[in-house]
């Protein structure tokens, strides 16, 4: 009598705790949501060299760490500074994963914007950033592959003209596949969150 | 025993009034402005922008003809906008000033309106709290401190 | 005892847990397109001489194909066929609340004018902002974008003809190829973007929310509709 009442009090808890075992393994696996558009491309990303401060950077040498690419300019007082803040805190947040993500921001303004300038300017986010450019020709053929859109203002400040580009980022996967892209206003921790994800893999 | 307190009170006070002198309240009733922020601009970036929340307490519609600072050149406002899903364009404000509307309040904020300091006279670093001067319309000139930092 | 009941019990969720990833690969509850790679950014210019740029699209779901006006080829033909049958398919599918255009790039900009285009446009009924045919002047940034971005292959013959391999591109409105249309297919490739569009309308309306997951699983697992 008292054997088969432990065992069915036992059988009660063992419902429950199998339940939540179901939960609990249902949670672990849920597909990560992304706060980008998931691209997962099953090509490479388009590959380029474009010149930095230190000399040429090529895009597939990258191949092994997370890289983040950004197209945006250095008189640019708004977007991109915000978009770079963003992605530098969230560099700091990931703490020594960190070493495994390169910044690459392509000037989508070649005529004013020196490889030393661009490199000053990137520094001042994070000292990890690179800065490329290029001949107007190579940047129109880079920035036309990663769909961006870029165009002088007809708007013009006093000291000079504004560019109006796509102001997304984009992540390009250890594979060198383009794997995410983020709309501009993405936060520095979501940023963190998605990296986090994509370099536990 | 009492005294301490009474020090410790009137000290507070001071504190208190010091406080409120730098912020915008004293030069008009009806336009506050809060949170002037911007962010750490380097020599090498030739424009760095300026935020803050500009509140219309009074009844009277006001506009923000244009803004002045010692550490700028020239201050020009802007709009960052979203040409349509991704790409960033930026143009001047409309018409060339921004209306508050009485009893409503206008955010300046990243992707949207905000000032743009250009001729920067030095660099912009964190921790620095600059000196600015937004001329309105009806409520005249109100002067605020930028406070430079990352959110 | 106790022992072998956990171990039963990982065993069955296990099971479980494969069961279920495989009915869905096997019965693909929820289909979806590929997500190939990005489209390349432009501008070009219309047959109204407009500018339309890629950031003009975002939020289109955008058909794309390559011809250039002086071709006499049957293939030429083929590819317009399609597009008109596209277009008008459009009316009878139920796409009505997603934004559809047709773009006909043509690759022959020094001939292919907008005067030229609109009046070959004018051939097939085609009006902005339905259906354009549109150009880019510069041709090294022509082939950046057709060449390199949409992978279409075509190189000028001495004679002024191209040869070219036909080719008709889907773009959702983010801005990613969706779809890649050659011409090697006995399907009537019509029909098969048509079926490709309601996929993809039905993906945009339900890419939301907790749906979202299940479409994100069916990315996972290739659950390509056909």
């Amino acid at each position: 009598m008292s054997v088969s009442k432990r065992k069915f009090s036992s059988w009660i808890l063992l419902v429950p705790l199998a339940l939540l075992g179901l939960f609990g393994i249902a949670w672990w696996l849920r597909p990560h949501t992304f706060h980008g558009t998931v691209i997962q491309s099953p090509e490479p990303a388009p590959d380029f060299t474009l010149t930095a401060a230190s000399g040429p950077v090529t895009l597939s040498n990258f191949r092994g760490k997370v890289v983040l690419l950004y197209f945006g300019y250095t008189f640019c007082p708004d977007v991109c500074p915000t978009t770079l803040a963003n992605a530098g805190r969230a560099l700091r947040l990931l703490g020594d994963q960190a070493d495994e993500v390169q910044l690459i921001m392509v000037s989508v303004d070649p005529e004013r914007d020196t490889p030393e300038k661009l490199e000053e300017y990137v520094k001042h986010f994070d000292p990890s950033f690179i800065g490329v450019t290029g001949t107007p020709e190579e940047i129109a053929r880079v920035a036309a592959l990663y769909g961006i859109y870029y165009e002088k203002s007809e708007e013009s400040v006093a000291t000079g003209y504004l560019v109006n580009h796509t102001a997304t980022l984009m992540v390009v996967d250890r594979e060198g596949r383009l794997k995410l892209v983020f709309p501009f206003g993405v936060t520095a921790e979501e940023i963190a969150d998605d990296l986090h994800y994509i370099l536990r893999r | 025993m009492m005294r301490k307190v009474f020090i410790f009170l009137a000290l507070s006070a001071i504190l208190l009034l010091a406080a409120c002198q730098g912020s915008g309240a004293a030069s008009g009733p009806a336009i506050e402005v809060e949170e002037a922020w911007g962010r750490p601009s380097p020599m090498v970036a030739d424009a760095a922008a300026f935020y803050a929340t500009i509140l219309n307490r009074g009844n009277q519609d006001d506009r923000l003809l244009g803004a002045d600072s010692p550490a700028c050149g020239t201050i020009e406002m802007h709009e960052s906008y979203m040409m349509d899903n991704g790409a960033m364009g930026m143009r001047p404000v409309e018409g060339g000033a921004i209306s508050v509307p009485a009893g409503e309040q206008v955010e300046l904020k990243p992707g949207g309106l905000h000032l743009m300091c250009l001729q920067k006279q030095s660099e912009i670093n964190a921790g620095d709290h600059i000196p600015l001067t937004l001329h309105f319309e009806n409520a005249g000139d109100i002067q605020v401190k930028v406070e430079i930092k990352e959110p | 005892m106790k022992r072998h009941f956990w171990s039963y019990a990982l065993y069955g969720l296990a099971g479980f847990v494969v069961s279920g990833a495989l009915a869905f690969k096997i019965f693909q509850p929820v289909q979806v397109l590929p997500r190939i790679r990005l489209a390349p950014a432009f501008a070009l210019t219309d047959q109204n001489g407009q500018r339309l740029t890629s950031e003009d699209l975002r939020g289109h779901v955008v058909l794309y194909s390559f011809v250039y006006t002086r071709c006499e080829e049957p293939r030429c033909d083929a590819v317009l066929e399609t597009m008109r049958a596209v277009h008008e398919g459009l009316a009878d599918a139920d796409l009505r609340d997603i934004p559809i255009t047709l773009i006909t790039i043509s690759f022959d900009p020094d001939h292919d004018t907008p005067d030229v285009l609109k009046e070959y446009a004018g051939r097939v009924s085609a009006q902005p902002p339905e259906w354009y045919f549109a150009t880019i002047q510069d041709k090294t940034l022509l082939k950046t974008v057709l060449g390199g971005g949409f992978e279409f292959y075509y190189e000028p013959r001495e004679d002024g003809t191209f040869t070219f391999d036909p080719l008709l591109v889907l773009v959702d409105g983010w801005g990613v190829i969706r779809g890649e249309y050659r011409y090697h297919t006995e399907v009537a490739t019509e029909e098969r973007i048509l079926r490709h569009l309601g996929v993809l309308a039905e993906e945009i309306r339900n890419s939301r929310g907790a749906a979202r997951v299940a479409y994100e699983a069916a990315h996972l697992f290739l659950c390509y509709a056909p």
